[in-house]
């Protein structure tokens, strides 16, 4: 990827960080009424975003992180068989809100790593 | 939006579920109850549950048109019930509440569904408490970015 600073990537995973939040705040929501009637799950849309921003800066040389925002929709997918008209699956909102931390460590740890190597670039004399 | 906000989303789950388990205790300790106040036998109570949203705003009920969403704000017990159904009859002609046929009315608590909804409201309690500790987690691991 051309990247036009040195600081870019870490915008990039800044983007991501910022959508895991959403993520979990919304997996939260839907534990939370995991027992209302007629609830319908949320969702949160990011990462298509995200690889669309990625491969528009593939022409310029350069990636515009404007459009790259999480957005949070309704559900209407029904796997679970319940008759109260509430489709949340407590088994996937828990494995999801497992891997969205997961992944949050992750990119936490690319932020991390990549400040340390911008900092060794700072102590060569 | 931020893990403040996660934190009080999972935390009115915690309440809600906390009001359940209320309302199944006062039912299973009143199921031999065949005298309230005004003289009719105990009728069981449940919880109604709501989502709470961010109010009655124009942008709400737009985004809810557009099939988006803002990522709500909990839930709420929005009202206590009673059910009104009559509870089973015992013939028992020497009891103080037995009406003029002998026939004594007892509460309509069936302790068997009350235990299954003591474990759901449990179950829903401890995924909440996990939901909370995952953000914690999350805020702390947030921290070592300037370590």
């Amino acid at each position: 990827m051309i990247l036009d600073s040195m600081f870019t990537q870490n915008d990039i995973i800044g983007t991501g960080l910022q959508a895991a939040v959403v993520r979990n705040d919304v997996i939260s929501n839907n534990i939370a009424n995991a027992d209302v009637p007629n609830y319908k799950k949320k969702v949160v849309r990011f990462e298509s975003y995200l690889a669309g921003a990625i491969a528009d800066s593939k022409k310029t040389g350069r990636i515009d992180l404007k459009n790259a925002i999480p957005t949070v929709h309704l559900s209407n997918d029904n796997y679970s068989y319940r008759v109260d008209g509430n489709n949340v699956d407590m088994q996937s909102e828990m494995v999801d809100l497992y891997n969205n931390s997961v992944k949050y460590d992750v990119m936490i740890s690319g932020i991390v790593n990549n400040y340390k190597r911008i900092n060794l670039i700072s102590t060569i004399k | 939006m931020g893990f403040f906000h996660s934190m009080n989303v999972s935390a009115s789950g915690l309440t809600a579920q906390q009001a359940r388990m209320d309302i199944i205790s006062q039912n299973i300790a009143n199921v031999d109850t065949t005298r309230t106040e005004d003289g009719t036998p105990y009728k069981r109570k449940t919880v109604l549950f709501q989502e709470r949203t961010g109010g009655t705003s124009f942008s709400t009920h737009f985004s809810t048109a557009m099939n988006e969403a803002t990522s709500g704000n909990g839930v709420r017990v929005s009202q206590v019930v009673e059910d009104k159904r009559e509870g089973t009859k015992v013939y028992d002609p020497e009891h103080p509440d037995a009406n003029d046929e002998g026939y004594v009315e007892k509460s309509n608590v069936n302790i068997v569904d009350e235990m299954v909804n003591m474990i759901s409201a449990s179950r829903s309690y401890e995924a909440n408490v996990t939901a909370i500790n995952t953000t914690k987690a999350m805020m702390s691991k947030t921290l070592e970015i300037s370590r």
